[in-house]
């Protein structure tokens, strides 16, 4: 919660200071961005690609405490987390076009609301617009061993693509269909 | 017939293989991902956008050492910097249209070649390739304190912006012209 009053601070100092801020060269973030690329093996050309900040466990619980329940998470930290379909992907019962997006979560308990969202480009999930989901699915929850970094990973099966969140004893699997499986089921 | 069942297999245990180990999770990049965005306000939509990855040196020289001169350079560390201009710009002295590029480099004493290519999600400068460049400018070296972190910034002049690249005592500036 502290956390959010820092951000909520940290937005409106950046709104007043206008341009000195983007004039100076930073330093290091302390959740660092990180890229994730699903590629079918390590020389073809990219299917999805995700760009996230990655935070660090501070409690000793995160979801429900360091990242509340049922509330809009920027699923990572800083710029909204961002992920670029190559082509077009299923996502839930929504065919989605080949594009960038914003993801979003709502962490729950048991389960997950996953949403993506054409307002790519925002701090985040300050500026969320539901006017602009392009998918909203929810995912049940699993356990397995702790991970102090907030992670996104893709674990691909013969006929399955999950997009992996694991942070703490939490892993979300979003399936995502590829164009070869979307054509597969036609 | 014996021959081909090995051979399937093979590749059912690579295909296996190759899965599990994308599923790993991995810690975080000692040469961690950056972006910087220039926007006409901090409200407004982006109109430059760089990311890219941030090496580290701990006071050691770095240009003309770690970094050779006369060689094309990633202009970061890992995944190729990618520059995406939202509206075209002319960015140094050349006309480019809005979209997404990678940004390469050859580091020079006085001054640098920044190349703009459009063959994008690369790793590092190993697959530069001369013919996807859509631009090639130069640009000024100059002198300023030491900075550990290769840093990217713009900074407003008049109606140009100056994208900075620094890092140890070198700053090197890119006019673009909105």
């Amino acid at each position: 919660m502290k956390k959010r009053y820092f951000y909520a601070a940290l937005i409106i100092t950046l709104f007043f200071s206008g341009q000195n801020f983007a004039q100076s060269l930073q330093g290091l973030d302390k959740s660092p961005l990180d890229i994730t690329y699903l590629r079918p093996n390590k020389l073809s050309a990219p299917l999805i690609k995700v760009i996230y900040g990655r935070p660090i466990k501070q409690n000793d619980i995160v979801f429900g405490e360091q990242v509340p329940f049922g509330k809009i998470w920027r699923t990572g930290d800083n710029e909204a987390t961002e992920v670029k379909f190559y082509s077009h992907v299923k996502v839930g019962d929504k065919i989605i076009k080949p594009g960038t997006y914003i993801l979003h979560t709502i962490p729950g308990e048991k389960e997950w609301t996953i949403i993506l969202n054409s307002n790519t480009d925002t701090w985040g999930a300050f500026f969320y617009d539901e006017s602009k989901d392009v998918a909203r699915i929810k995912v049940p929850t699993k356990q397995a061993e702790s991970l102090d970094i907030f992670s996104i990973a893709f674990k691909q099966s013969y006929n399955n693509t999950y997009m992996v969140l694991a942070w703490d004893t939490t892993r979300v699997n979003i399936p995502i269909e590829t164009k070869s499986q979307i054509l597969a089921e036609l | 017939m014996k021959r081909n069942i090995f051979i399937i297999t093979l590749f059912i245990l690579f295909f296996v293989n190759s899965t599990i180990s994308a599923q790993e999770f991995k810690g975080i990049d000692k040469n961690p991902h950056d972006i910087a965005y220039y926007r006409a306000n901090k409200i407004s939509p982006p109109i430059i956008k760089v990311l890219y990855g941030r090496p580290q040196n701990s006071g050691d020289e770095v240009f003309g050492s770690t970094i050779p001169f006369d060689k094309v350079w990633g202009v970061g560390a890992n995944e190729a910097t990618e520059i995406r201009f939202f509206q075209d710009v002319v960015f140094g002295d050349i006309k480019v249209k809005k979209g997404t590029y990678v940004m390469y480099a050859i580091p020079q004493e006085k001054e640098w070649t920044i190349i703009l290519s459009s063959n994008l999600d690369v790793w590092g400068s190993y697959e530069y390739n001369e013919k996807y460049d859509v631009a090639r400018v130069q640009a000024k070296v100059s002198r300023a304190e030491q900075i550990d972190v290769f840093s990217i910034g713009f900074k407003e002049k008049g109606k140009k912006v100056n994208m900075a690249l620094g890092w140890d005592t070198t700053r090197v500036t890119v006019p673009i012209i909105l």
